[in-house]
């Protein structure tokens, strides 16, 4: 099935040119099939929680947290399953995605199955938490916390030294499920792993520095998704990667943009904050006249490689730490600027979801440290459940590229 | 104000000593700061105030909130649909409207609850106020399984300590911080005698007044606090039992989100319709109070005896140790012989709201106790609403009974 006869697809552009995002997109689709046809366990994690000692064990890591609603919000537009996530205890004012995971969760929908619940407790995602408690709960499944301390540099000797060891635990939590043991050789392994995928996306996002801009939003959109879990697959996903760079190359190498860009020098635009269910507005970005050059949403999982020399644990520890959503709010802005400076935009959204604790409440402090470090027109999105939206956010982007671009 | 509030329920003439010093206090504070003093903020139960005592400042626990003017003035700093205490606060300081909101130096953040978190920092960034983090871990349990969590707070306590000294350019040293731990366990010890007053049916004095007497002691200099406590105390001595009639009402339980000082709403309710409020799990009631962690004697280090205080007493939903949870709440309800459960949930407080269902369902297995799930937040739209279904719920309590 072509990626546009999908329900919640239908009314997105695509780029076909792109050959290898159509088996991305496969990818992503047939993970269920995967998981099962594997026999591995699969551990669920939040969307930033790294996957390294996941995979280091030997079990898949899957992030419903972005899955679920893209298949059951986006694409089937199953949005009654939020009410089923507030039956299991979740709030209604909870932030869209959450409600719709735990609704495909609670409800036996989830298109991927989970063995396990796993993921960390790190600064401001308590809602992500009590919705894997819930899910766990409900569906019966083992569930371990793990802990990421808070970020101050003057802590960071027994910080990294409590997150070592809250990683070993984690490692034998893993152990009891699956019957694997975890040896420095597989975890080093791991690293090394993930560490290809980061070089993949960190070379995807540079190209999206140069003046014609050979990948579309949309399509850059799911390219960063996919880093969250790997799509169970590291090392398909690196091959399907390299695919892609290589074509993106051959259009850079003929100075050709992504062919959605309707302008010769379109605006460019930085995404910052909150992942987003509204995909159309990937699209809107370039029918107005812009052109996305990069996007925070999963920025923390490839900021930088993990070291791979010296003690893995210990690199893995203090790569976790310093992973910029893990700072406060004011250090993860300033964190993330000289990523958003390398990419030249010349406005910035920032995007903020309704319900989650995240990005809205404090959309305002971002956006006064944003403009005060870069000088940059900043827009400010808002949105609830998918084609909720569209119409508000449709004409807010209009407004904004064609008052930035005159 | 929380003066008003007093002297509503200032039947017996009990706290009208405690009413004046919570009038005299932000004079007090005022010629404090003129001789150098500083009043450090904080909102969340888990900071430990013998640090900032010991650094010879003033503590004040940012809980005057509850009122639903303040509200929209905070949409500048945060949006509306943030955890309303914490709104209602910035609002408060924004205008200026709360003295105590106003007043503080520099602010003491832990990383329990993102938006009191976030908004503390916004504070701290936005007017140059400074901000004492602390890491707050919360994958630790009873059983110790994690004794990792106990030398990492142990060096953040450390931390906090050595920053606010800093602060106040006195370097804290342990005779200070025993000392502070000394006047607080005093004051914990009298405010556990006063919530447990209401274990028997002829009480001297009621849970909400307790409260009310809690929340007077986030604010008034906590050697004045204590003298207003044993005067209290000398009060409540002189009544006999058998003098004071049997109380007959439903015994309810509060569990649930931080009440502020001006968060009386849903309380007035609540007594309105007949029902007794005896106890409650609340972070701004007494969950903090019950355990006894000595100043003097085992412990050679007092940070030893904070971390033993603070990171393994009773664990707020912030931590994800349920079933200590779960068991801690069902033995005050035990023993406080409860007949209904409120639970009360700020609109936007997803922590106590994840627990919710895990929570009902316990206390209706275990003991049979059936819930009332309040959520709310300062607007006063809900209140006719809230009224009936409380007014219901004891009506149900009482048919049972």
């Amino acid at each position: 099935v072509k990626l546009s006869e999908w329900p919640g697809f239908n009314e997105l552009r695509f780029d076909t040119d792109l050959k290898a995002f159509d088996s991305l997109m496969s990818l992503f689709f047939n993970s269920a099939e995967r998981t099962r046809a594997s026999g591995k366990k699969v551990v669920a994690k939040g969307p930033l929680s790294p996957v390294e000692p996941i995979y280091a064990i030997g079990a898949l890591a899957y992030d419903p947290y972005t899955h679920e609603p893209i298949v059951h919000g986006a694409v089937n537009q199953k949005l009654k399953l939020t009410e089923k996530a507030i039956d299991a205890g979740l709030s209604s004012n909870s932030n869209p995605w959450t409600l719709i995971m735990v609704g495909a969760i609670v409800s036996g929908k989830n298109a991927v199955p989970v063995d396990a619940y796993s993921t960390t407790c790190r600064y401001g995602n308590d809602q992500l938490l009590d919705s894997w408690q819930i899910m766990a709960r409900t569906t019966k499944a083992p569930l371990h916390f793990w802990e990421i301390p808070r970020f101050d540099t003057e802590s960071e000797k027994w910080a990294i030294k409590y997150l070592v060891k809250e990683l070993k635990q984690l490692f034998e939590w893993l152990t009891f499920q699956t019957g694997c043991k975890i040896t420095d050789q597989k975890l080093i392994q791991s690293i090394k792993h993930s560490n290809l995928l980061k070089h993949d996306l960190m070379e995807i996002t540079r190209m999206l520095q140069i003046a014609k801009v050979p990948i579309s939003a949309l399509e850059y959109y799911f390219l960063q998704a996919m880093i969250s879990d790997y799509s169970q697959d590291p090392e398909k996903l690196h091959e399907l990667y390299r695919t892609l760079i290589w074509e993106l190359k051959e259009r850079e190498s003929k100075l050709l943009a992504a062919p959605g860009l309707v302008r010769e020098k379109p605006l460019r635009l930085f995404f910052v904050g909150d992942e987003i269910q509204e995909l159309k507005l990937w699209n809107s970005i370039e029918d107005y006249g812009g052109v996305l050059v990069g996007c925070d949403a999963h920025l923390s999982l490839y900021y930088e490689p993990i070291k791979e020399d010296g003690s893995a644990i210990e690199n893995l520890a203090r790569w976790i730490w310093r992973m910029p959503c893990n700072m406060p709010t004011d250090e993860m802005v300033k964190a993330i600027i000289p990523f958003i400076k390398q990419q030249k935009p010349d406005a910035i959204i920032i995007s903020s979801v309704v319900g989650s604790r995240y990005t809205p409440e404090f959309e305002s402090f971002t956006r006064e440290i944003i403009k005060d470090e870069l000088g940059l027109p900043v827009l400010s999105l808002e949105t609830v459940l998918p084609l909720n939206n569209i119409g508000v956010i449709d004409c807010k982007i209009r407004d904004f590229i064609k008052t930035n671009t005159y | 104000m929380t003066v008003e509030i007093i002297n509503e329920v200032n039947k017996n003439q009990l706290l009208d000593s405690l009413k004046r010093s919570l009038e005299e206090e932000p004079k007090k504070i005022i010629e404090a700061k003129k001789s150098g003093k500083k009043v450090i903020g904080y909102f969340c139960p888990y900071v430990p105030e013998e640090l900032i005592i010991a650094a010879g400042m003033f503590p004040v626990r940012l809980v005057t909130s509850g009122k639903p003017g303040p509200v929209p003035l905070a949409e500048d700093s945060s949006k509306i649909n943030n955890y309303p205490s914490v709104i209602s606060c910035a609002g408060e300081k924004k205008t200026n409207s709360d003295f105590y909101n106003s007043t503080f130096d520099a602010i003491c953040v832990t990383s329990a609850h993102c938006d009191i978190r976030k908004i503390q920092e916004y504070r701290g960034g936005h007017s140059n106020l400074p901000v004492f983090p602390l890491g707050l871990p919360r994958t630790h349990n009873r059983f110790r399984t994690r004794p990792q969590a106990t030398e990492y707070f142990e060096n953040e306590l450390s931390l906090l300590s050595r920053r606010l000294g800093e602060f106040c350019g006195k370097k804290i040293g342990y005779r200070d911080i025993l000392k502070a731990m000394a006047l607080c366990n005093k004051i914990r010890e009298k405010m556990r005698f006063f919530y447990e007053y209401p274990l028997k049916e002829r009480s001297p004095i009621e849970w909400r007044e307790v409260l009310q007497i809690t929340q007077a002691g986030f604010l008034i200099n906590r050697f004045d606090f204590l003298k207003e406590l044993e005067k209290i105390e000398v009060i409540l001595k002189q009544k006999r039992a058998e003098d004071i009639p049997f109380d007959s009402r439903a015994r309810l339980m509060i569990v649930g989100s931080a009440i502020a000082t001006d968060d009386d709403a849903f309380l007035d309710i609540i007594s309105q319709a007949g029902g007794n409020v005896v106890t409650d799990c609340t972070c701004t009631g007494s969950i903090l109070l019950r355990k006894r962690v000595p100043a003097f004697g085992i412990m050679e280090n007092p940070i030893d005896s904070l971390v033993e205080r603070y990171l393994y007493n009773f664990p707020c939903p912030y931590i994800k140790d349920l079933p200590n949870r779960l068991d801690r709440m069902l033995k005050i309800a035990r023993n406080y012989r409860v007949h209904g459960l409120i639970y009360y949930n700020s609109k936007l407080c997803d922590t106590w709201r994840a627990d919710f269902k895990n929570i009902e369902n316990t206390f209706y297995q275990e003991l049979l106790i059936p819930t009332l799930f309040i959520e709310t937040d300062y607007s006063l739209s809900d209140v006719e609403t809230l009224k009936r279904r409380v007014e219901d719920f004891i009506d149900i309590i009482g048919g049972r009974l």
